[in-house]
């Protein structure tokens, strides 16, 4: 069963006892926990929230919505966790040490997510019915996605090391996102603006797009044709740091 | 139970008590003036509190087919979650709640009785269901006939004995309470490509016009006598300029019509550039017009789902915004469509409709013939008439919401009403003219009646503040419902499922139902055994 810990995020923590943060409530499926009951809590809380750290230990793999609508301080996850981390964040950062689950930073405003390992599907995209994602903050995962990355992204930057699986950037409207590699279709399918890079030169270019313009490092496609989009995917050959 | 509600400031219109102190006693489910025994009392201090009978919605889309669909088509509505405690169950949902949540808000703002306005006949059965899941307050649901094939032949051939026979049929087929026409015609008229059609245009393939079935429907209405009178929502909803055709549908009527959600028929100009507000001339022949009675459909401003069964309306609003939309042909009877939409502070269009329904609560001479409604959700949800009561309480705050959302001032009348609404006079828009209108016959604050009471946290010197007001109204201290806690201390402590009420029909024969038989072997999808609706906790009502 997940574990909903949505209360679970620096700003809730500031200026409170040990104890007190034990008593934050916790959802088990239908059921209403206390955070003491699933964690042991130790360390300092400091006064303000810029400088809150909290670490979470353990497996980590069932919590959900952790860090949901954070405005600042930062969160360390020391190892795999589940999904919807970060949702609706304004400020602060996220750091995974290992994978992270589907749904990272959906319709995130600010701040910034590092996930070391690889992550699910949906990251920093719009939630479920919305048609505008994420607005701002900058996702960064070293391994590789799955499906629709930064769908209806509006702002902000996506930035996945490894190979992602199809839809990436579908129904874009600004916003950068930068992929490794793409294993699938639909790249940019419904894009009307902002920028999809691939780091990968033998990537075909759906036919959508029409090709603008090239140099040494890289070529320029605009779409999607089919709205009368002006989004851009980028071809580059070389890799290198964003 | 007994329970004594102590030094209440009681505010019952039907009784006319304006604010008058009093203890009010409660025992075994009705109010009486003197307890058989005094053991076993719950007393409560309602010390300078407002207490009024239960509320009463006349036009709330709760339950059925496009409430459904909206649940289903809008993911992002469910921002607003209520946690399992103890007997009240989770729901979720903003502008489409959950069964269960529906039930427990309507109960928080005091009410005790909502009106389904529109049932298509093919999804009664579903809305029956979805109606006797929603708890607390007691329900009724309307026919949706207005574009019914039937009702259009039998009065293109001027069968009227036919036609009645015909609705009889249906409201007891059916287990409804009285006949709704949601843009008579219109859907008819759609099907042949015509978008919109005035009261006193041809229908394409039949001989009538849109005004020939609200007349019939409303001989109908009147022949067998039912507790409702006809529910229209007229021709040419939400285009500017249409309040001329609803000054001609105003005509139509020969005894009682009720207009729902009037706002959305009360536009100026020409087109949504010169759109102006026109609810002074609607509201001067209103005011003339004792055959009329409506509803608000106030707009409050926030993003919400519309929902109606004038399908053409949903394609055209869809055209304009270009969100999802779901629509729906069932089979003879109607159609229904589902579009969000949000209406926006900075969109001068929707700020003059948030104008024109206040203008038309303000303009109102008789206020027994107006009711407080949103018509959820289509204006707003539900959830937010503690903020019209206190836009109609207040003419400052109305200002500060005016200059806040840039009302364009010469496009309505707003600004120059100063008229404020009493708590009385809410009392009544909300409490006693739709209970008459609907036929409940609401007997109030006293002895024999039905305990339904609602005490709000306003006390009396506080009645100038709109924070205040908005607060008080929108979470009851304590709700009693049939002479239960609903809500205690603000917390929703039952979840006691109310009824639904229906007008109860002796049917004359039965060569009705042997027509209606063949006509369902050979016309529709379903079997009749499958259309008749049948459920303990629908209980009739005789016609008055």
């Amino acid at each position: 069963m997940p574990l909903d810990c949505s209360a679970i995020k620096p700003e809730c923590f500031v200026g409170l006892s040990v104890k007190e943060i034990m008593e934050f409530p916790v959802g088990e499926g239908r059921h209403r926990g206390k955070l003491g009951d699933y964690f042991r809590v130790s360390g300092d809380v400091s006064e303000s929230v810029a400088s809150q750290r909290v670490v979470l230990g353990g497996s980590l793999l069932r919590l959900r919505r952790v860090g949901e609508d954070m405005a600042g301080g930062e969160i360390l996850l020391e190892g795999d966790c589940g999904w919807h981390l970060g949702e609706f964040m304004h400020q602060g950062r996220i750091h995974v040490l290992g994978n992270a689950g589907s749904w990272v930073g959906t319709s995130m405003s600010g701040g910034e997510i590092v996930v070391e390992g690889n992550a699910g599907d949906y990251i920093g995209c719009a939630r479920r019915g919305v048609r505008r994602g994420m607005r701002g903050g900058r996702i960064v995962v070293e391994g590789n996605a799955g499906t629709e990355i930064g769908y209806g992204l509006s702002g902000g930057e996506v930035f996945v090391k490894g190979v992602v699986h199809s839809f990436v950037g579908s129904y874009a409207c600004s916003g950068k996102i930068t992929v490794g590699g793409v294993v699938s279709v639909g790249v940019g399918g419904g894009m009307r603006g902002g920028v999809i890079c691939i780091l990968d030169p033998d990537f075909r270019v759906p036919l959508a797009f029409r090709e603008t313009g090239s140099d040494e490092s890289s070529v320029a496609y605009e779409g999607d044709s089919s709205v009368h989009g002006k989004g851009s995917i980028l071809i580059q050959e070389v890799k290198h740091d964003v | 139970m007994k329970i004594l509600l102590k030094d209440a400031c009681v505010y019952d219109t039907v009784n006319r008590i304006n604010g008058d102190c009093m203890d009010v006693l409660i025992e075994e489910g009705v109010f009486v003036d003197k307890f058989s025994n005094t053991k076993n009392v719950d007393e409560i201090d309602c010390r300078g509190k407002v207490l009024m009978a239960g509320g009463v919605d006349i036009h709330s889309h709760i339950a059925g087919g496009p409430v459904n669909v909206g649940r289903l088509m809008r993911p992002e509505d469910k921002s607003v979650v209520w946690g399992r405690e103890g007997v009240v169950r989770s729901g979720s949902g903003f502008s489409v709640p959950s069964t269960f949540l529906t039930g427990y808000e309507y109960a928080l703002l005091g009410y005790s009785f909502v009106n389904q306005p529109v049932t298509p006949p093919l999804t009664a059965k579903h809305t029956h269901e979805e109606l006797l899941d929603i708890p607390l307050v007691d329900k009724s649901c309307l026919l949706l006939l207005g574009n019914n094939f039937n009702v259009a032949s039998y009065i293109n051939n001027g069968e009227k004995d036919k036609l009645m026979d015909y609705v009889s049929w249906m409201l007891h087929a059916t287990k409804t309470y009285g006949i709704k026409a949601v843009n008579p015609g219109g859907f008819l008229s759609w099907l042949w490509k015509v978008d919109k059609i005035a009261p006193h245009e041809k229908i394409p393939k039949f001989d009538i016009e849109p005004a020939d079935i609200i007349k019939g429907l409303e001989e109908v209405s009147n022949r067998l006598s039912l507790p409702h009178p006809i529910h229209v929502h007229l021709n040419y909803l939400g285009h500017p300029g249409n309040y001329e055709v609803t000054l001609d549908s105003l005509k139509i009527p020969k005894k009682r019509m009720h207009v729902a959600h009037l706002q959305f028929n009360s536009y100026g100009g020409d087109d949504w550039s010169s759109f102006s507000s026109a609810a002074d001339k609607v509201s001067r022949k209103i005011n003339q017009n004792g055959k009329i009675s409506f509803d608000l459909g106030q707009v409050t401003l926030d993003n919400t789902t519309t929902m109606t069964a004038d399908s053409p309306f949903e394609q055209h609003l869809h055209k304009l915004t270009k969100m999802k939309w779901s629509s729906r042909d069932v089979e003879l009877e109607c159609g229904a469509g589902v579009v969000p939409y949000t209406y926006s502070k900075k969109s001068p269009v929707n700020v003059i409709q948030w104008a024109i329904g206040l203008e038309l609560a303000l303009l109102c001479k008789n206020l027994g013939r107006l009711c407080l409604t949103t018509d959820h959700p289509n204006a707003g949800p539900f959830i937010r008439y503690p903020r019209i009561i206190a836009w109609l309480m207040s003419d400052k705050y109305r200002q500060e919401t005016a200059k806040d959302v840039r009302l364009p001032g010469k496009k309505t009348l707003l600004l120059s009403i100063d008229r404020e609404f009493s708590i009385y006079e809410v009392a009544r828009i909300t409490r006693e003219s739709p209970a008459r209108i609907l036929g409940l016959n609401p007997v109030g604050i006293r002895e024999g009646g039905r305990a339904d009471a609602a005490v709000y946290d306003l006390e009396m010197d506080e009645v100038d503040k709109s924070e205040k007001i908005e607060e008080a109204f929108s979470r009851v201290e304590y709700m009693i419902i049939g002479g239960d806690f609903a809500v205690k201390e603000k917390r929703v402590v039952s979840s006691k499922k109310g009824v639904t009420f229906y007008s109860r029909r002796e049917l004359g024969d039965e060569s009705m139902e042997k027509e209606m038989r063949d006509f369902f072997r050979e016309r529709y999808s379903v079997g009749i055994s499958n259309y008749l609706v049948d459920y303990p906790g629908i209980v009739g009502v005789d016609a008055a």
